[in-house]
């Protein structure tokens, strides 16, 4: 075969190219059941709202006191309701799945035979890094959205549901902060990825349970502060009056300093998450096995 | 060239040196064997020398390389067959497709020798194959890819009897002037007659390392049903006599290395006392 991929530099496309081909002979069967499974979960939820949607929707047109455009009206309420339900577990559930595409993304480490497989394979560490990064937080989101809206498809075909919720969501959004609400929750929703991610990094195997745990104990300890500090002597008039004092100009401030620190920390979290990659070692702390 | 200069290395919550101070310097063309007991440090050992673990002190060097820099250009001249491996469930032409192209010596026909030797046929889905048969998979595609360092740390765990001998010859098939071949292995009788060189180890470091020539011009090792009177530094009672292994004179002709014998004395007596 004698094929030679050259260069000594940090990227090379043609590495890359390789290394991403390469991955995808290897686990296309694993990425398939994930892709199957990712959609399956949306459409599976869009299925069940939708049979209730459809009953519900139905027995509204039996009911001959409600005619012409109040029934017109009743059949809306009752597609926006069902279509904002599952647009509501819908987001919910890619913000779980972003933590779990999160938590896959050092899988490759997850035993001692698979770094030794994955370290000695003839790529530089930033096109080992950003292949990951490609399939699980790139690929794992776009399978998220495509599931999303197959089911919001689902929906609309099925009951009219789909539409409806969107447009009243963003209208709320672009309304009341010209959507840098939106922006907020893409990154709060960036965020779980980014720490799953840096989990991931930390301890590979069983990745999401016990990045799950650590946040659960910080939490925890977060709240036990807040109360310790709720319950000392403090006079907590001048703080809470500095935010009910703010207007709405000056609450931009706070948005856009929420903004940028969301933003911060999911870098900081890609950050260490890609030293840790840097410096993985065969056997190493929380990977001995 | 492998030069490994005062390396030294602590597993993350060990307690002492898996190597301590260690000191090497192999050069190529060679098939060494890596000898030690259990827990000597020799898996640790190819770790350093493929990059897989960063020293704690000393330095590591690999044909001009430091391996812990991981540069692609390094890993594409060392394959690593590990004592336990990681092959996915796809065909053997898929896995070729896969890896083959990011080494640049890689030769299909001699990854077809070397499966002919292991009574592999090239069509194969490597799901579907034994743990044994995986590793002669494994080692035939490892062999094919000429790299010029290539380590090998117990290959002939899960190897048939016939595999173990077939292993031997592949090798030896494969094996060029810019080559360096690293053998680790426990099963010493493995590794008959294929070694140019032995290194035998424990975690305060290389109790020998010294060329098979060397060695054959230094000892005579054979069997007697009687212990022989002079001279002997080893021996052990094995059926019909006594295995042994003796200081050579000059009128005595050469013998085959037996390595059990060998590893048995160095680890028995300080090395010193020999040379």
């Amino acid at each position: 075969m004698g094929n030679n991929i050259e260069s000594n530099i940090a990227f090379s496309s043609e590495r890359f190219s390789s290394l991403l081909k390469s991955d995808f002979i290897v686990n296309k069967g694993n990425y398939i059941k994930y892709s199957i499974a990712t959609i399956g979960v949306f459409i599976a939820l869009a299925s069940l709202i939708s049979i209730n949607a459809v009953i519900d929707i139905n027995s509204l047109k039996h009911l001959t006191e409600l005619t012409g455009r109040i029934m017109d009206d009743a059949i809306r309420a009752k597609q926006l309701s069902y279509g904002s339900m599952y647009l509501a577990l819908s987001s919910w559930i890619l913000c779980i799945g972003l933590t779990v595409c999160g938590s896959l993304t050092f899988s490759n480490f997850s035993s001692k035979k698979k770094r030794i497989s994955s370290l000695m394979i003839p790529a530089s560490r930033s096109e080992k890094f950003l292949l990951q990064v490609l399939i699980y937080f790139v690929g794992g989101t776009f399978m998220l959205i495509i599931g999303l809206l197959l089911g919001l498809l689902i929906c609309q075909i099925t009951f009219g549901g789909g539409s409806a919720p969107i447009n009243s969501v963003f209208e709320f959004l672009d309304k009341e902060f010209s959507g840098s609400l939106t922006i907020i929750m893409i990154l709060v929703a960036l965020f779980g990825n980014s720490l799953y991610a840096l989990g991931s990094s930390l301890w590979p195997k069983l990745s999401w349970i016990k990045t799950w745990v650590i946040l659960m104990v910080v939490q925890w300890a977060f709240t036990a502060i807040f109360m310790i500090l709720a319950a000392a002597n403090i006079n907590w008039d001048a703080f809470f009056t500095l935010f009910i004092g703010l207007g709405k100009d000056n609450m931009w401030i706070l948005i856009w300093s929420g903004i940028t620190i969301l933003a911060i920390l999911n870098l900081v979290c890609w950050g260490l998450a890609w030293l840790r990659f840097k410096n993985t070692q065969i056997i190493q702390r929380f990977m001995t096995k | 060239m492998i030069t490994l200069n005062n390396v030294s290395y602590r597993y993350s919550g060990s307690k002492r040196d898996s190597i301590a101070d260690f000191s090497m310097e192999l050069s190529s063309g060679k098939i060494v064997g890596l000898l030690g007991a259990n827990g000597a440090g020799k898996s640790t050992l190819l770790y350093l020398i493929s990059g897989l673990l960063k020293p704690t002190e000393g330095t590591v060097k690999v044909n001009g390389f430091n391996p812990w820099d991981r540069n692609p250009e390094f890993l594409n001249r060392i394959f690593l067959v590990p004592e336990e491996i990681d092959v996915p469930s796809i065909s053997l032409d898929a896995y070729i497709k896969a890896y083959a192209p990011f080494y640049p010596n890689f030769s299909e026909e001699s990854l077809k020798e070397a499966l002919f030797h292991f009574n592999l046929s090239p069509d194969i889905h490597l799901g579907s194959l034994s743990m044994g048969q995986k590793k002669k998979a494994f080692l035939a595609f490892a062999l094919a890819c000429h790299t010029p360092v290539l380590l090998m740390d117990e290959p002939t765990n899960g190897l048939d009897i016939p595999g173990k001998s077939e292993f031997r010859k592949a090798v030896v098939k494969t094996m060029n002037d810019e080559r360096t071949i690293i053998i680790s292995t426990h099963q010493v009788r493995d590794l008959d007659q294929l070694l140019d060189h032995v290194t035998i180890m424990d975690n305060t470091g290389i109790q020998l390392d010294e060329s098979i020539a060397a060695l054959q011009e230094k000892f005579v090792f054979g069997l007697a049903p009687v212990l022989p009177e002079n001279s002997v530094v080893w021996s052990e009672p094995v059926m019909g006599g006594y295995a042994y292994m003796k200081m050579r004179t000059p009128d005595q002709p050469e013998t085959e290395v037996n390595l059990e014998a060998l590893f048995n004395y160095i680890y028995s007596r300080a090395p010193k006392s020999i040379y």
